[in-house]
């Protein structure tokens, strides 16, 4: 794989683990809510999970999205900055 | 829960609860490990952050929206168990009765009759379940059966029309019927209806009347 012979710029534990971490619980937090539905098919449970589930999960996707966009926008700059030093 | 049993026809839930555990067991592992965010973990999280809970998320969502049109579902709020234990009764000769022994849509059979149908009728539907959940949660969740007997009734009247879609009233043994025959202007106009006490008697009996024993 390319990337993983270049690992990761070692930035300190910044917003962006906070914000996966973050990402990570709504995931939990969402995944439960619409599971609950299939175990309890009653109209709350099935409004939950449809609803705040939902808004979990893709809050959590998202937040994950952003990351990773952002993560790679630094890995270009970084790539360019390499490039640039070596010519 | 109890009622939980695995066949074919909830294969969906299956599918929902391997995937949202699968994407648990990832993401739990990556926040206890708290791995550096190197392309192997990017990919672990996409699939556990992603890829998974976004196939948990669609299944658990028809799962869910075919367990609201289940009798056990409508039977949840307690002021549908009347109704719901005569159609379920197998010497009951009500019309909610006879519908609920289908085998193709008997289970669903609160649903077959109450829906509207046409263009838009799911979405309808489902926008009048929502409202009576809302009643249901503000109004009937403690009102006692003998109440509620007295206090719910349909919003309009049943239109003829949900009978139709199953029942075509053409076919010509319904037309060879004298009663039928006499009746249609004032059933395709919904001034009889097909299910009224001097017609095919009530679907749910059982909420018409003087109070008899359960
Ligand atoms: C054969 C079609 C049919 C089926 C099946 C059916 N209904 Fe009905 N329902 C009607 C009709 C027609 C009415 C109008 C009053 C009547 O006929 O009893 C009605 C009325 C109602 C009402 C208004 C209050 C009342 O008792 O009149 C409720 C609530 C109701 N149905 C719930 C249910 C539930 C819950 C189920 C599933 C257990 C169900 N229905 C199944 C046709 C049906
Ligand atoms: C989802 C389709 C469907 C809907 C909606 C429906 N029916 Fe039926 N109905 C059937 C089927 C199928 C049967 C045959 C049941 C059987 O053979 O056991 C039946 C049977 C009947 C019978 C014959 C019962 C008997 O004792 O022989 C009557 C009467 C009847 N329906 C009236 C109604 C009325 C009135 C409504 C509207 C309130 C209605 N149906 C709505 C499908 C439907």
């Amino acid at each position: 794989m390319k990337f993983s012979a270049h690992p990761a710029p070692h930035l300190p534990p910044t917003r962006r683990d906070r914000v996966l971490r973050v990402a990570c619980v709504l995931a939990l937090l969402g995944l439960a809510l619409m599971i609950w539905g299939i175990f309890v098919p009653t109209p709350m449970p099935i409004l939950i999970g449809l609803s705040v589930g939902q808004a979990m999960g893709t809050s959590s996707f998202v937040l994950y999205l952003i990351v990773l966009a952002t993560d790679l926008g630094i890995r270009k700059k970084l790539v360019r900055a390499g490039r640039t030093e070596k010519s | 829960m109890s009622n939980f049993s695995l066949d074919e026809h909830n294969a969906l839930s299956v599918l929902a609860v391997v995937a949202a555990t699968c994407a648990a067991l990832i993401v739990v592992g990556y926040l206890v490990k708290r791995p550096p965010l190197d392309a192997v973990t990017r990919r672990m999280l996409f699939v556990g952050l992603c890829v998974l809970p976004i196939t948990a998320a669609l299944s658990a969502n028809v799962q869910g929206y075919k367990a609201t049109q289940q009798r056990s579902f409508c039977a949840s709020c307690h002021v549908m168990i009347p109704h719901a234990r005569d159609a379920e009764d197998p010497n009951s000769k009500s019309l909610a009765a006879i519908h609920a022994r289908n085998a193709y849509f008997g289970k669903d059979n609160c649903y077959a009759c109450h829906a509207d149908y046409g263009l838009f009728g799911t979405v309808v539907t489902k926008l009048g379940g929502m409202r009576h959940v809302w009643l249901y949660v503000t109004q009937y969740r403690k009102m006692p059966l003998a109440e509620a007997r007295e206090k719910i009734h349909l919003v309009k009247p049943y239109p003829n029309e949900n009978c139709m879609q199953c029942h075509t009233a053409t076919a010509p043994r319904w037309l060879a019927i004298k009663d039928h025959t006499a009746a249609r202007e004032d059933v395709l106009a919904n001034r009889i209806s097909c299910a009224s006490s001097g017609c095919h008697g009530w679907a749910h009996p059982t909420t018409k009347g003087p109070v008899t024993a359960p």
